[in-house]
């Protein structure tokens, strides 16, 4: 990655903490348009991101689970 | 979930109505079950704050006013469990400090370089392991934040609600916790190219 400003990549680090869609910080954007590492290092954060999710799917509750949390709320006696 | 449907359901249930209560559990056990098992790491630790947190949520249901969101009410209290837990487990290895200073100040950052990998070949057992070993190393205020903005899809304000800190702390712990995971992830994959993915 090439040498930037200080001031940048704290805006840059800061950004990171944002919702990474959300379309703040104008100025910061543009530079990131316009500078490759940048663009490339938010990309690499983003994907990051997407495969924690797509390696951590929701898991049905397992069968047995549910049977002892309803016998455990006591809501199997009517 | 339909928030209607919800609202008239903890009405019912704060009437001691069984069926009703019974309704809430089915809607919102998968939820609660997976915040436990993305936070824990661990299914028989995921059904314990299951039960926990639907034995608090038909205690405490008289206390919830309605002010808040109920799916927040209940994120929060399944979150404070799990959050109990790792803390007596004391299960994390870096601390609040490290994140900060590795993390916070940019010029002192090493950056590792990301290898552009086929990663659908990467997607087995060993590497979802280093992904949650990763997850496993982060302090709990962090792991928090993580799971519930980036896996749970919560927004950045529900996230502050069922943590009970501010937006700016969600933000700035959340911006950690992402390029923390980005570089253990590059690291992996450096590893994994040489042919020892060691982590």
């Amino acid at each position: 990655m090439k040498k930037h400003g200080r001031k940048v990549l704290t805006e840059l680090c800061s950004y990171l903490g944002e919702d990474l869609e959300n379309p703040m910080c104008q100025e910061l954007i543009q530079h990131v348009n316009e500078c490759p590492d940048c663009q490339f290092y938010l990309d690499t954060v983003k994907m990051t991101v997407n495969i924690f999710r797509e390696t951590h799917p929701s898991t049905p509750v397992p069968e047995n689970v549910k049977k002892d949390l309803i016998k455990s709320l006591k809501l199997d006696k009517k | 979930m339909d928030t209607d449907r919800t609202a008239y359901l903890v009405k019912q249930t704060k009437k001691g109505d069984q069926a009703a209560f019974t309704e809430l559990v089915e809607l919102y056990s998968e939820r609660i079950y997976n915040l436990g098992l993305r936070i824990l790491k661990n299914p028989d630790d995921a059904a314990d704050i299951l039960q926990e947190t639907f034995l608090a949520v038909y205690e405490k249901i008289d206390s919830f006013d309605g002010r808040s969101n109920f799916f927040t009410w209940l994120y929060r209290i399944a979150t404070n469990f799990a959050l109990m837990k790792l803390r007596k487990e004391k299960r994390t290895i870096y601390t609040d400090q490290d994140m900060e200073e590795q993390y916070d100040d940019p010029e002192k950052m090493h950056i590792h370089e990301w290898q552009d990998l086929p990663l659908q070949d990467m997607l087995n057992d060993e590497f979802r392991k280093n992904l949650d070993d990763a997850i496993d190393r982060l302090p709990e205020i962090y792991r928090s934040v993580f799971v519930l903005r980036d896996l749970e899809n919560m927004s950045i304000r529900e996230t502050s609600h069922v943590l009970g800190i501010t937006e700016s702390n969600v933000k700035i712990r959340l911006k950690r916790a992402r390029v923390y995971l980005r570089e253990e992830l590059a690291h992996y994959m450096e590893e994994y190219t040489k042919g020892k993915p060691s982590r």
